[in-house]
């Protein structure tokens, strides 16, 4: 076997090394541990890119057998185009949240190396985890992964200031529930079919498929993902975390850490339970009923802040709704609308979240009350706000307006003419709380701590190169997805739902 | 004939990289070099448009496919007659406005002309986008760029006053373009196409009358509201805070027109004449639009503010092209499409003038400009050969669009809307009329020269003046000649048979 | 006295250990949602962890069967316990361990900056702690 069929485990095993090596090397000089961090990432990225294109170039997908154990004895990554885009997706978002972090850790390392590796070692795990939990096609493997996302999450989310421990402590006890449930979810399936692999378990599914055990496990699935994912009413960790994250890990938390748990609800349930069993149709509903409600609780729940992360994370509910909405569409254009606004929003909240972490690093600003006119100091931060605000409002031609286009023509030609008033109202509530704060960056008075502040640094730049850089990669995706979507959708993922979630 | 050519997607992509050009280098450079990106771009747009004329006179349509946007449908644009009179009217207008911006904002001492001027560029991208989009989706993604970059046209003086007539604007607009979007979804999962055709696509009957009546309305409340048809104007008038030039462009070129063209596209192209009638929406539409077209001139009539005055008149003469589209006669139609553009013309006149008034004198309530037309003359006499104009004298522009209505309404026997096209031209008189004639009046004007306006000699600055006598002698020429130049009167009836067929008549059943 | 302890047996080796496993299940996250401890609520989200272990283990009992180790020589397949549900608990043991651990980490630099682990002392300081 060549190198370019080892793709699959070389995306997980790079960051991972890296994750080993960080606090290392830390011990003789913590550049050298941060950049193997970050090297490492882009290489996963480029192997996302070669494996993503090797699959749609072969119109199959690549299956690898970890370890040469075969299928169903080991454990089996597999990559089709769906998960190939959202391997590709964490690999980018992760490479660029830690090329993002390299200013604030060199800010806050002092004489305690060991508290930077410690970051940035999490953040390579929090990456494996992802990537992991994207490539595997084993359902217990999925659990591992999902708890090795877990733990380096609550790390990171207790590196924030303020209340991050306390956050990340209720995150973890409400993750483990999650976590557990899911579990006990596979135990159901196994006990009922005796087996793990993924694609073995569609396979057995029509025998089972009235057991009653499938019925446990789908509604133990729902509470685990629905947990992981944030989907109303579940979500109650979210805004904490998501607000009190350590600033620079906070886009990747943010974007990423919520979009792999629905792209594994959308593989179980679409891949696994949709076709055969019959309750499914149920559950569907009933994850609708969550969807809408999400969506409207998330939106409306936003205006009610001033505080610029909380207003994201609330925000983030209802875009999670949005993707949960996709799944109770269920045919086609509701799923690829599911996975198209999974891509989407990913962007777009990473970059939001960046210019978030910019505003602390610079100005450490919090409240969007202090916003004003500071576009002249960070014309770049605020480019990428307005960008990611009007995507996220689901305004042409930026990606979030496409992803809501699939949508809604899923629920239309489904006849769920409710999802596409709730998709409408939904735009609308976040266009107030998304133009209120760019109302205010644009039209405000200038803070008057931060006028005395701008004249003092005569920097070229507004920032360090390595957080506008991750800045202006989100604003070019959102940008790019949106006018090239019909390409993802049309090569990409239209061939893999065909085949494998459809079928 | 097809003609696959890129020229269309140029004429776009021009002003969408001027804009972006002077986004990034608009602090970086001398504001006469930012100044000469939007003019050199503004040339170009028009040249490109031009060019294309002679060929869709001869019947040729240039159609660029772009590539494709989503899952099934290309981003397109194509030069139909229709799309073309209103890309030639927009594209050239902006030569005009954006010489008059430089006047108007350098006098003024305007701030933020960087992004004002960028802005400005996507807002007329986005209108010729809109003029030449072949399909729904390409429509759509041009119109809500147009909403999004004139909200910072409309709040760019940055005060109270701004923030809430900008939301108003955004309440407005993004409501009703959320309404469009669904109703786009639910055509294209209803009929499988999205391209616009003369005659339309939906077919009459293939929907119940009263959901195909919703699903009209639906798909019109997005144009109506930019168009500012009542009950849905209410933006308008508070988007007065703008600068001058700004309320140019809303009222001449682009927005209002785009909402009217959007009108014409949804009713003409997409529905076609028979659906529109047979589930009643074209009927009902003509009878807003004919309250529109009373109340606007009744309350244009009160108003003191000179501005304010102009936007309630255009809601009125906006109505007018949107009466002209629902009656749905290839007369209406040639007049609604040719009220484009001698409404531009005219209006940006009228605009032009209250602006330099203020700009130069900083007058901006008729009842104090009393003998202005003795500091001004030469904007005086613009303004009043305008307003004659808009009132539809004869030989002037505004007669032949109304004229051209009022055969329309004749052609399917409906007196009551000639009675009300009759009595709506003497009302705009009525709002007109006085105000030149305070103008002209003999009493002495009290200037109020603050330190900002600069007061130059006795008239307005040139690069204001200029404009403003260019675009009243168009509108002059037009009413003589409507064909005159590029053939607009051509094109609008062109455009206009193609929609009604040879008969020119559709009569409800 | 021995009927009804048979009569257990006999409901335990059906389903009733199932059930068991449930309400530890119940127990465990009854205990995280209703104890104002931090320390407590994550002695609670253990128990939760262990009756999952728990009933992986369970149904991966069978009656009469031998540890599936070769010892002398092959027996039918029937004959072994199957090993797959230890395996995968031995793993799920580490990852709960690690979450144990990463908890106490938390608690312990929640007391460092709070001075107390009970709940409604550090939300009555800092707000309603979201």
């Amino acid at each position: 076997m060549s190198l370019m069929d080892h793709m699959p485990i070389l995306v997980i095993l790079f960051p991972l090394t890296a994750t080993l090596l960080c606090p290392l090397l830390s011990h003789f000089s913590m550049n050298i541990a941060k950049r193997i961090v970050i090297t490492a990432l882009f290489i996963s990225v480029i192997c996302s890119v070669v494996q993503l294109a090797q699959v749609v170039v072969s119109g199959q997908a690549i299956h690898y057998e970890l370890g040469g154990w075969k299928v169903p004895y080991g454990i089996e990554f597999v990559t089709d185009g769906l998960n190939g885009t959202v391997t590709l997706l964490v690999a980018v978002i992760s490479w660029t949240t830690a090329l993002f972090s390299s200013p604030f850790e060199k800010r806050e390392r002092g004489s305690n190396t060991l508290r930077s590796a410690g970051y940035y070692s999490m953040l390579s795990f929090l990456a494996v985890g992802l990537l992991g939990m994207s490539q595997t096609g084993d359902a217990f493997n999925l659990y591992v992964f999902m708890e090795i996302t877990a733990i380096s999450g609550y790390g990171l989310i207790a590196c924030g200031e303020g209340k991050g421990p306390i956050a990340a402590f209720r995150y973890l006890l409400t993750g483990t529930i999650g976590a557990s449930l899911y579990l006990l979810g596979v135990g159901f399936l196994y006990a009922a079919t005796g087996t793990l692999n993924m694609s073995d378990l569609a396979k057995y599914m029509p025998e089972v498929s009235d057991s009653p055990l499938i019925i446990f496990s789908i509604g133990c699935l729902i509470i685990g993902f629905g947990i992981k994912m944030a989907l109303f009413p579940l979500h109650g960790w979210q805004p904490a975390a998501h607000s009190y994250a350590h600033p620079a890990a906070d886009p990747m938390i943010a974007g990423i850490m919520i979009k792999v748990p629905a792209y594994a609800m959308l593989r179980f349930f679409f891949c696994i339970f949709k076709s055969t069993s019959p309750v499914m149709e149920t559950f569907l509903d009933v994850l609708g009923i969550m969807a809408v409600m999400g969506v409207l609780f998330g939106s409306l729940k936003a205006l009610r802040y001033d505080t610029y992360n909380k207003i994201l994370a609330y925000s983030s509910i209802g875009q999670v709704g949005y993707i949960a909405m996709g799944f109770a569409i269920g045919n086609m254009y509701g799923l690829l609308g599911a996975v198209l606004h999974i891509i989407s929003h990913a962007f777009m909240k990473a970059g939001l979240f960046y210019t978030s972490g910019a505003l602390k690093f610079r100005y450490d600003i919090h409240e969007t009350t202090q916003l004003g006119q500071i576009y002249r100091q960070m014309p770049a931060t605020s480019l990428t706000m307005t960008v990611c605000a009007l995507s996220m409002i689901g305004l042409p031609p930026f990606a979030g307006f496409f992803s809501k286009w699939y949508l809604a023509l899923g629920a239309i030609e489904n006849g769920q003419y409710g999802f596409v008033a709730v998709l409408i109202a939904s735009s609308l509530l976040s266009a107030i709380y998304f133009f209120r704060v760019l109302e205010k960056l644009y039209m405000d008075k200038k803070d008057e701590k931060i006028a005395e502040n701008a004249g003092r640094s005569n920097k070229k730049l507004e920032l360090p190169w390595q957080i506008i850089v991750p800045m202006l990669v989100a604003v070019a995706a959102v940008i790019l997805i949106g006018l090239f979507n019909s390409y993802i959708v049309g090569e990409v993922l239209k061939p893999t739902m065909t085949e494998v979630i459809l079928s | 004939m097809m003609i696959m050519s890129m020229r269309p997607a140029f004429a776009v992509g021009v002003a969408l990289g001027a804009a972006m050009l002077i986004l990034f280098l608009g602090n970086r450079i001398k504001p006469n070099l930012r100044e000469c990106i939007t003019v050199i771009a503004s040339v170009t747009m028009t040249m490109l448009v031009f060019s294309m004329v002679p060929g869709v006179l001869s019947g040729n349509v240039y159609v660029s496919h772009l590539w494709r946007i989503v899952d099934g449908i290309e981003l397109s644009l194509r030069t139909d007659s229709a799309g073309m009179v209103f890309a030639c009217i927009a594209s050239f207008l902006w030569i005009i406005t954006s010489i008059y911006s430089i006047g108007y904002m350098r006098g003024h001492h305007e701030k933020n002309q960087t992004g004002y001027f960028s802005a400005f560029a996507v807002c007329l991208a986005s209108a010729v986008g809109i003029a030449l989009a072949a399909n729904l989706i390409t429509f759509f993604i041009f119109y809500e760029m147009l909403t999004v970059a004139t909200y910072p046209l409309v709040t760019h003086h940055r005060d109270d006053k701004a923030r809430i007539s900008g939301r108003k604007y955004l309440a407005y607009t993004l409501v009703s373009g959320q309404i469009f979007f669904a109703s786009i979804v639910w055509v294209y999962v209803k009929y499988g196409t999205l391209d616009f055709v003369p005659g339309g696509f939906i077919q009459a009957g293939s929907l119940g009358s009263a959901i195909m009546c919703i699903m009209f309305f639906m798909m019109i409340v997005g144009g109506a509201v930019k168009a500012g048809v009542m009950p849905l104007h209410g933006w308008l008038p508070s988007a007065m805070v703008a600068p001058t030039p700004v309320s140019a462009l809303l009222h001449a070129v682009a927005v209002v027109k785009a909402g009217a063209f959007c009108v014409l596209r949804v009713v003409c192209y997409v529905f076609g004449p028979e659906s529109a009638l047979w589930c009643n929406g074209a009927q009902i539409l003509g009878w807003f639009a004919i309250f529109t077209i009373i109340a606007s001139s009744l309350v244009a009539m009160r108003q003191d503010n000179l501005k304010a005055r102009l936007a309630f008149s255009t809601v009125g003469q906006l109505s007018y092209i949107i009466l002209g589209i629902s009656l749905l006669s290839a007369y209406s139609i040639t007049g609604a499409l040719f009220h484009i553009v001698a409404h531009a013309f005219l209006k940006i006149t009228l605009f032009m003038c209250a602006g330099a008034i203020f700009v130069t004198v900083g007058l901006s309530e008729i009842s104090a400009m009393g003998g202005l037309a003795k500091k001004m003359p030469v904007t005086c006499i613009c303004f009043a050969s305008a307003s004659l104009g808009l009132a539809g004298l004869p030989l002037m522009a505004g007669f032949v669009s109304k004229f051209n209505i009022l055969e329309g309404a004749l052609a399917i026997g409906k007196p009551f809307a000639m009675a009300v096209l009759i009595a709506a031209a003497l009302l705009a008189l009525s709002y007109l009329i006085p105000v030149v004639r305070i103008f002209f009046s003999g009493r002495d004007i009290v200037p109020l020269h603050g330190p900002s306006y600069g007061f130059i000699g006795r008239d307005a600055s040139l690069a204001m003046l200029i404009p403003i006598i260019l675009t009243a002698i168009i509108a002059i020429i037009l009413g003589f000649l409507p064909d005159a130049g590029p053939h607009l009167y051509q094109m609008a009836t062109d455009a206009a048979y193609e929609i009604t067929g040879e008969g020119g008549v559709y009569l409800a059943k | 006295m021995t009927e009804i302890l048979k009569s257990v047996e006999y409901f335990l080796a059906d389903r009733g250990i199932y059930m068991l496993t449930l309400v530890l299940l119940a127990i465990g996250i009854y205990g995280m949602i209703a104890c104002s401890n931090y320390m407590k609520k994550l002695m609670c989200m253990n128990i939760m962890q262990v009756s999952i272990i728990f009933f992986f283990l369970t149904f991966g009992q069978k009656e009469g069967a031998t540890i599936p180790v070769l010892l002398n020589d092959f027996l039918s397949a029937d004959a072994y316990i199957n090993p797959v549900p230890h395996a995968l608990m031995l793993t799920a043991i580490v990852v709960s361990l690690g979450i144990t651990g990463v908890g106490l980490a938390l608690l312990m630099r929640i007391k460092d900056i709070y001075g107390t682990i009970e709940e409604s002392e550090i939300t009555g300081k800092g707000g309603n702690g979201k």
